[in-house]
């Protein structure tokens, strides 16, 4: 008796378990998978939806990002809005992780709500969302600099689009500007220092290709790699003077740029050696500096990332002044390029006459727009269509000064030969 | 591999100097950071992850004193109590709490507090990186050794770590207080048998690991930009240093500290490709062979 | 019919998996739950060498980078099957588990995680550097190809969404069916008996390192199938996955789901998602929140979700059916 009435029980037991714990399952997915389509698009707001870093280290290139489609899009709602529309900007963090920036891609892309997919992140998210853009079928912008995001036929994505400049072009006009100074003061003995990941490694590995192009009698001495926001260079430092080079390309960025200033202006080596960096004048590594020395050291050649000066436009003091005056930061890198996104954008979705991303991305293929960092014809840029890179945006090598505007001197490189060189390096590659 | 390289820079003189000399630098940053670590998981059996926040909080403080009161050697005092204060109030909040439980409860705990002073600083100072002005006193020219440049500041740098570690060294075997905390390290009970608050004396040490890794900071700010980020940046390697040297030994630490500073520093020259796998090698090696480490005490 | 009994919410559970597309066609929850699975299968894993043999492994990351990779590089270089790539990850996933197991069991407590630790940095370090394979810095571009997995006459185009989720529901299922199977087992009360006091275990005759040595191998099998998938429905494999960084995430989600509980990594799976989102919809400021939620937990509420509601249900029992009920709180741990 006992038993069959255990029996029974147990049998009770396992279907009031099995419906309280599968319950209880069922209800963390319907939680876990967050917000559901809204199934009503049309009259709202114009929703972009950016997923990228905002936290941590690497966090300022997420809070760059917002705040250039912010001041944008609050510009713009004033006077109206987009197609009637008001603009809207969510972002979220990705915490560098590869597949958190697909999996708010792939959320932004199912909601019905979003007009727009930003996914600002690190390169490896860029790539990573790249690969899953064939499936979510919609217009992707990134800021990767990385030359295979476009270049390579094999890995770009119809749908993607880099609003960024681009390892190729930075390398090229260095390394043409470099071999101009190196034969000027006979330069031969050439050291490099950049940061051992994907930017770092290309960037150099394109700057001494064309260095060597422009002037063959150049040799590389030595290179280092150090890690990605390493705080000390002193190792570095002290082995690249021991192969007394005559000048040294530095590719490392940020953070790491004034730590490298500071620990190097102990060794003295801005008298031991003539320097060229790569990211040196972007804003967020001039001011520690010249809050650390006191001024900025003079005659380093440095290229230009965002400068407020190049070009010497009145857009582009305008864009620079709205933009410090809104956020209390100067523009960085980032700034630039997403308010030419959102420019060019905006454009498109006039041209299209609507948001819809398949209409747009077609509006989009050699669209040229004025832009603060334009020096295409009438200060604009163009998206090139055949391959969705940014073109004729300002690129350019300089001299530092103590003061204000801290770069001068800069050259521009010329967009008719960044372009020929660039053809003449895809078509070595196959890939043109 | 770059053995030809390695073995030229060790026979030419100035480049063996220079390249040991920036050694040594690293490894009294390194020993900073580290023997902190090493006291507090000597003495409390904690392996705080939020080490190295420590480290970075030093460094913000020492940017706000200098930025306020525009005085360097201010910081050497205000930066490492305050930090101090902070380790303080983290033991009694937090970490008592935690005493004795599984390790995964202490990992879990500090890494969230990693996590916490990692953003905080970023909540309080903004992400853009935070420099001191060098003190004129450093912009020197360097002192010449054998033919290789020395910095001033890499030798006010050698100072200082020494005398911490002498100091150290000092604090824990021949005083009083000294004493009682290596008491306390290898057997509380009877201690508190013997009517010494143990609670205190454990306060007292976690305070002390923060004060060193807050004194890490502040003696880094001259050369290093405080960012958020930079407590996760440096705590893996503030354990290998931890793990080899042998827990809650300063001489373990520094010797350590030193052969990480070695192998980083030849390390670029002779074989810059595997340097980082290097010293996870060097920490696996000994947890295999000598899971003590260097001058820790044998495990039961 | 014991088996099914004690797993039967397992079992329905997959049956509400499958069936749910019917209902809701919408492929936003479809996505979410995939990935949900998959960090699901990802704590299991870790669960089994955490909360079952009381090992904290802080480089479990190990296996899920290792099974990403390889299951990425075959398919890519190889013409390997899905599955049979899948099965490679396993394999070296297993091999690798070995050999870590083997010198990471011969420590205890804090040295055994930082081995452990110190074995998943070797292996981010041998990512980024073999580049010719790994990609190095960069990870795996291009994509992941998916050849259709043939089974008998029906022919599966994984790279269509909601095909990947089916496969992704079976292939997880059938793993969680399999992990509770090992722990509802005799070797799996040996791993508690472990767990409770190592010591005792070997004094009355079990070969505790051997045991410790298993489970760790059948962690790493079922961590790499949860890499293997990740690669599939992100098409691509980043040397991210490896860093000690990721390695916490598993713990943490053991932690809100409930150590106490088969159930519990994977509920935890579905909360971590969900306030990822969450807060970052709110707040720039996300591992703020995270880090003060961790210590929260650990502090006030160290019952997981799973283990709290089965607590009430115990209790709700016992209410119920007084002395007659046979089940105490918090026997079956």
């Amino acid at each position: 008796m006992k038993k069959s009435r255990r029996e029974k029980k147990g049998k009770a037991y396992s279907r009031r378990e099995f419906l309280k714990t599968s319950l209880t399952g069922a209800a963390a997915f319907a939680i876990g998978s967050s917000i559901g389509p809204s199934l009503v698009k049309a009259a709202g707001p114009i929703k972009f939806g950016l997923c990228g870093v905002t936290s941590g280290a690497g966090g300022m290139s997420g809070e760059a990002t917002r705040n250039a489609f912010t001041l944008w899009a609050e510009g713009l709602n004033k006077k109206g809005g987009l197609l009637g529309r008001q603009i809207e900007i969510i972002q979220r963090d990705t915490q560098n992780k590869p597949e958190e920036g697909v999996r708010f891609t792939r959320e932004f892309a199912n909601r019905g709500d979003i007009d727009f997919i930003i996914p600002h992140g690190s390169s490896s998210e860029a790539f990573a969302v790249l690969a899953v853009a064939p499936e979510i079928k919609r217009l992707i912008g990134s800021s990767s600099e990385t030359t295979e995001y476009t270049a390579d036929p094999k890995v770009r994505s119809p749908y993607c689009f880099r609003f960024a400049r681009n390892c190729l072009h930075d390398g090229l006009v260095a390394g043409k500007y470099a071999a101009e100074i190196s034969k000027k003061f006979g330069l031969t003995r050439w050291y490099t220092i950049a940061g051992d990941f994907a930017w770092g490694r290309d960037l150099v590995g394109f700057f001494i290709e064309y260095l060597k192009k422009f002037n063959p009698k150049v040799e590389v001495v030595g290179q280092a790699w150090p890690k990605l926001f390493e705080p000390d260079f002193t190792p570095q430092i002290t082995a690249m003077l021991a192969t007394q080079p005559h000048a040294v390309y530095n590719g490392l960025w940020g953070g790491d740029i004034c730590n490298f200033v500071k620990q190097g202006e102990m060794y003295g080596i801005s008298e031991k050696a003539k320097f060229f960096y790569m990211a040196l004048s972007d804003y967020l590594v001039i001011e520690p500096i010249v809050k650390a020395l006191g001024k900025l050291p003079a005659g380093i050649y440095a290229g230009t990332r965002y400068s407020r000066g190049f070009p010497d436009t009145k857009a582009n003091h305008e864009f620079h002044d709205a933009y410090t005056n809104r956020f209390g930061i100067r523009p960085l890198n980032w700034s630039w390029e997403w308010y030419t996104a959102a420019l060019l954008i905006e454009a498109a979705v006039k041209k299209a006459g609507t948001t819809e991303n398949n209409a747009v991305i077609s509006a989009l293929k050699d669209l040229s727009v004025k832009a603060p960092t334009g020096v295409g014809p009438g200060g604009t840029v163009t998206m090139r269509g055949r391959d969705h890179q940014l073109i004729n945006y300002a690129v350019g090598w300089g001299v530092t000064v103590p003061g204000e505007p801290y770069l001068a001197n800069i050259v521009g490189g010329s967009w008719e030969e960044i372009i020929q060189e660039e053809t003449i390096w895809l078509k070595k590659k196959g890939w043109l | 591999m770059n053995i030809p390289d390695l073995l030229k820079c060790l026979t030419s003189s100035s480049c063996f100097i220079t390249q040991l000399s920036s050694a040594i630098v690293i490894a009294m940053f390194l020993f900073l950071a580290a023997s902190g670590l090493s006291l507090i998981f000597g003495v409390l059996g904690i392996g705080n992850f939020a080490h190295g926040s420590f480290y970075m909080v030093g460094a913000y403080l020492t940017y706000t004193v200098v930025s306020k009161f525009e005085c360097f050697w201010l910081a050497l005092i205000l930066a490492p109590i305050g930090v101090g204060l902070l380790g303080l109030i983290v033991e009694r909040l937090l970490i008592r709490r935690i005493y004795g439980e599984p390790h995964l409860y202490q990992f879990l705990l500090t890494f969230g507090l990693l996590l916490v002073l990692d953003d905080i600083v970023r909540l309080i100072y903004g992400f853009t990186f935070k420099s001191i002005e060098t003190p004129k006193i450093f912009m020197q020219r360097p002192l010449f050794f054998l033919g290789s440049p020395i910095p001033l500041y890499y030798i006010f740098v050698f100072i200082m770590g020494t005398l911490v570690a002498l100091g150290l060294w000092f604090i824990l075997s021949k005083t009083k207080t000294g004493k009682t905390i290596n008491a306390a390290a290898s057997d509380p009970e009877i201690l508190e048998t013997l009517g010494v608050d143990v609670r205190l004396i454990y306060s007292l040490v976690f305070a002390m690991g923060a004060m060193l890794a807050g004194f890490g900071g502040f003696l880094s700010s001259p050369i290093l930009s405080a960012t958020p980020g930079l407590g996760s940046s440096i705590i893996i390697e503030s354990f290998i240093v931890m793990v080899i040297g042998g827990v809650g030994s300063v001489g373990g630490t520094l010797i350590a500290s030193i052969l990480i500073g070695l192998s980083r520093s030849f390390g670029i020259i002779g074989f810059p490709d595997f340097e980082l796998g290097f010293v996870f090698f060097l920490v696996m090696v000994v947890l295999i062979a000598r899971p003590w480490g260097i001058f820790g005490r044998p495990l039961q | 019919m014991n088996f099914i009994k004690s797993n039967s919410w397992l079992i329905a559970l997959m049956g509400l998996l499958l069936l749910f597309p019917l209902f809701s066609p919408s492929l936003s929850y479809i996505d979410n739950i995939t990935e949900i699975l998959i960090m699901a299968l990802f704590g299991v894993s870790l669960n089994l060498l955490l909360s079952y043999t009381g090992l904290l492994s802080l480089g479990h990351c190990a296996f899920f980078a290792i099974g990403s990779y390889t299951t990425g590089i075959f398919l890519r270089e190889s013409s390997f099957s899905i599955l049979l790539a899948l099965f490679s990850g396993c394999v070296l996933s297993g091999i690798f588990a070995l050999f870590m197991g083997y010198f990471c069991t011969r420590l205890t407590r804090f040295y055994f995680a930082f081995l452990t630790l110190a074995f998943s940095q070797i292996i981010y370090v041998i990512i980024i550097r073999w580049g010719r394979f790994t990609g190095g810095l960069q990870g795996l571009i291009g994509g992941i190809p998916k050849p259709p997995i043939v089974l008998f006459e029906w022919v599966i185009d994984v790279s269509q969404r909601l095909n990947f989720y089916y496969f992704t529901v079976l292939l997880v299922c059938i793993s969680f069916i399999l992990c509770k199977v090992i722990t509802d087992s005799p070797f799996g009360w040996v791993l508690r008996y472990i767990r409770e006091n190592a010591f005792r275990a070997q004094f009355i005759g079990i070969n505790v390192r051997k045991y410790q040595v298993i489970i760790f191998v059948i962690a790493g099998i079922f961590g790499a199938i949860a890499g293997g998938l990740s690669a599939l429905n992100i098409n691509g494999s980043y040397p991210e996955h490896a860093h000690w960084l990721k390695g916490a995430d598993p713990i943490f989600m053991i932690l809100i789901g409930g150590m106490k509980n088969f159930a519990g990594p994977i509920v935890g799976a579905g909360v971590f998602i969900f306030l990822n989102t969450f807060i970052s919809s709110h707040t720039k400021f996300l591992p703020l929140f995270l880090g003060m939620i961790l210590i929260f937990i650990v502090i006030f509420a160290r019952m997981g979700i799973v283990d709290f509601f089965v607590v009430k249900r115990d209790i709700w029992r016992k209410a119920l059916l007084g002395r007659k009920s046979k089940y105490r709180s918090g026997e079956k741990y």
